[in-house]
Formats: C-alpha cells, structure tokens, sequence
C-alpha cells in the first residue's frame, strides 16, 4: 500500500462514520510517519466528536416561536415586526441602565443635601449661622433650642422639596423622551397574557415576556416608571409641610 | 406523525400541529445553530427565526424529500446571514481563542469545548458542511443539496475540515506525540 491508497482508505472510513484499518493499512502507518499522523488526527476529532454533548434547545423556544407566529398572524398590515429576542435584551438593559442612571443622581443629589444639612447643623450647634438660616435671637435657654430646631427643619423641608421637584422635573423628562409605542399589538397581548393565552403555557417568566415583548413595549414600560417617580415625587412635594412652627 | 401529515396540519393553522411541528425540530435547528454560532443567545435568535420562516413559507416544502433536511437548508442561510452581519463579533471569539492557547496534553482538555472553539476557526463552508455531516448525521448526498455544491466538493469540504480542526488542537496542546497513543486503535 502507498501513501494515496491509504490516504483513500482513511477518507472511506470517515465517510462510512466508523470501522477499522485494513491490515495493510495498518502496515503502511506504522511504516510511514506521515501517514501514522494523519491516522492519529483522524481519531483525534472522532474522539472530539464523541466527546460533544447533545445540545438541547431552551425550554422557551417553542413558545417563543409560536408566539411570533401568533403575533405575526394579529398583526395588522404595515406595523413594524416582532422585536426578537436580543433586541428585547438590548431594550430592557437601555431601560435598567437609564433608570441606574437616575438612581445614581437621586443619589448624589440627597447625600449632597445630607451633607448640607448636617453641615448646617453642625454650625447652628457651634452657634455660627448659615448663609442661609440666620437663628432667631432669644433670651431663654428652652425657646433658643426650640428656635434652632424649628429653623433646621425648615432647611431640611426647604432642601427636600427643592429635590422632590427636581426629581420629578428630570422623571418627566425621561417619561417624555422615550418614544411613543404603537399601542395596538402590546394592548393585544398584555404583559401577562403573553405565553398564557397565545400559547396555552402557564410557564410565562418576566424574562420570557420580557424577550417576547413586541416593539416599543420597552418604551411603555420606560415611559411608565417615568411617570410613576415623577407622581411619587409630587406626593412627597405636596406631603413636606409648608413650614415648621418655630418655638 | 409523518411529516406530511405534520405539515398539512400546520398549513391548517392547527396550533396543536404548530406546536408539534416546532417541537419535533427545534432541538436539530438549535443545534445547528449554537455550533455554527458559537453562541447561545444568537443561537435563540436565529433558531427562532428559522423554524417561524419554515412554518411561513411551508407551503413551499416539496413533499418528496425529508422534511428536516429542508428545514436545515433554512437555519444554514440564516446562519450565514446572521455571520455576515456580526462579523467583528466573530473575529473577537478568534481573537480569545488565540489568546488562551496553553500548552497541555489531552488529561486537562475539555475535549468538547476544544472542538467548538477549533470549529469557529474553520472557514464557514467547512464548519457547515462537518456540522451536517457529523453533528445532523446527514448523507454527504443530503449536505451536497443543502449546501448546493457537488458531491465531490462536499467530500472535499469533509476532509478538509477535519484535517484542519486536528491541527487546531494539535496547535493548542490538546495533544502531543505521547497522547497520541491514547487513540491508537
């Protein structure tokens, strides 16, 4: 046997998924390094191959697949297509991140004002006044404490509505730059009819919704914890009282 | 349920056939899909896509020839499809591959993973052609028709594949002289 014939040989092996070397073959390899290495990497992948476990598709594929089906069915003409699932991914991390970024400012901005206040009262303990609370004057002991008091809290009122309307402004904001959705293909579904219904699933995860969202179902949902801080805010605007009676 | 009979009951609008149908094939599409991706979320995708196409557009489906291998000529375009556009991401996992390239032997190998990371250095019509080949346990006959190539060049795709993914691993230490000797037959 020569190195072609038994090049044929190897190949016929592969292409039969299996078996074994003929004993010329063998002969030949163990003659011929050349070809005793080429053996040698043909049992290599097989051994490879072997080693591959079966790969199983995720459990949520199936009703992925016919969600989209179903939704491409209810979808009336001309309406833009089924985000997919990455695209679900992306949107919803744009949402996290928008909102972390908005938690970071509150934040900032409350630990900036704490430390204002404390500020404050640190000088109002060391009978320095503030640019921004003179202390009222007052003969007796007990009035002049009920005075300081009264005058940090107003500061401290003064300081949290100051942030409840920022706060609110910048939720506004948010709720307003996100873009409207169309609204006719999330109406249909619902969040939480989405793999129930449209499938007959029980097993509808926030994930798995979340990746069968259909376009601009993000933006509802941005829009929505927009406008819910910026409610939560107007509530705390309107719940800090006007002012501290002093004395 | 024979595959005729499957598809006529998707071509109804059966939900339950749809289901069925979805299910009996989802997990050869995905398959496919993860090793010519290399990545499992794309994977998803592009499974999704394909077997929501095939449900499409099977009214095209000649009721002569196996279902599946039909079906896989669909997840292999899509697959190609979906390569082109992401090709930065591609050359990053080759760019990772290079990187951890440790001389070792065999005993410390995932023999499994090194495979798939050696399968996504290979030229897409050589990986395609071993996935089916090996991985779908088509006929070289049924690759050739997927793959719209002769016979002759799927055998040549076949071997090719196969020398160069042993020189990838030999390349990254999965085995040496010695630990050959652990496959003699």
């Amino acid at each position: 046997m020569n190195c072609s014939e038994f090049d044929i040989e190897l190949e016929q092996l592969v292409e039969a998924r299996g078996g074994t070397l003929t004993e010329r073959a063998v002969a030949h390899a163990a003659a011929c390094a050349g070809c005793r290495q080429q053996w040698y990497d043909q049992c290599l992948v097989d051994a490879a191959l072997l080693a591959w476990r079966p790969v199983r598709s995720p459990s949520s594929l199936t009703e992925s697949v016919l969600g989209q089906l179903l939704e491409e069915r209810t979808r009336p003409a001309g309406s833009p297509q089924t985000m997919t699932r990455s695209e679900a991914r992306l949107g919803w991390m744009a949402v996290s991140a928008a909102a972390a970024c908005l938690l970071a400012v509150l934040g900032i901005g409350m630990a900036t004002r704490s430390a204002s206040i404390d500020r404050n009262l640190a000088r109002h303990q060391s009978g320095h006044p503030t640019r921004m609370i003179q202390p009222p004057v007052h003969t007796s002991a007990p009035i002049e404490v009920a005075s300081s008091m009264a005058a940090v809290l107003n500061d401290l009122r003064t300081e949290y509505r100051e942030l409840a309307a920022e706060t609110s402004a910048t939720a506004r904001e948010f709720a307003v730059v996100l873009p409207e959705a169309p609204a006719a293909p999330w109406a249909e579904l619902g969040l939480s009819d989405m793999g129930s219904k449209t499938v007959g699933s029980t097993d509808h995860s926030a994930g798995n919704a979340v990746d069968k969202a259909p376009p601009g179902a993000v933006s509802v949902i941005g829009r929505s914890i927009g406008t819910q801080i910026g409610q939560a805010m107007d509530f705390l605007w309107v719940a800090v009282p006007e002012s501290v009676p002093r004395g | 349920m024979d595959d005729r009979e499957l598809v006529e009951r998707c071509l109804t609008g059966d939900r339950e056939g749809l289901r069925a149908f979805v299910e009996q094939f989802q997990d050869w599409v995905f398959a496919l899909c993860f090793r010519q991706l290399g990545h499992r979320q794309d994977a998803e995708d592009v499974a999704q896509e394909t077997l929501a196409r095939a449900v499409r557009h099977l009214g095209q489906w000649d009721g002569v020839r196996p279902l599946k291998p039909w079906i896989l000529t669909i997840a292999v375009n899509r697959c190609r499809t979906h390569l082109s556009r992401r090709n930065t991401r591609v050359r990053t996992v080759d760019a990772e591959i290079e990187r951890k390239a440790p001389p070792a032997r065999l005993a410390g190998f995932d023999l499994a993973e090194e495979l798939q990371l050696a399968l996504q250095q290979l030229r897409e019509e050589y990986r395609t052609c071993f996935l089916l080949f090996h991985q779908q346990e088509l006929s070289l006959h049924e690759v050739a028709r997927i793959m719209n190539c002769p016979d002759g060049t799927i055998k040549t795709w076949l071997h090719r594949a196969r020398r160069e993914l042993a020189d990838l691993l030999r390349a990254r230490g999965v085995v040496t002289e010695e630990g050959h000797e652990l496959f003699r037959i």
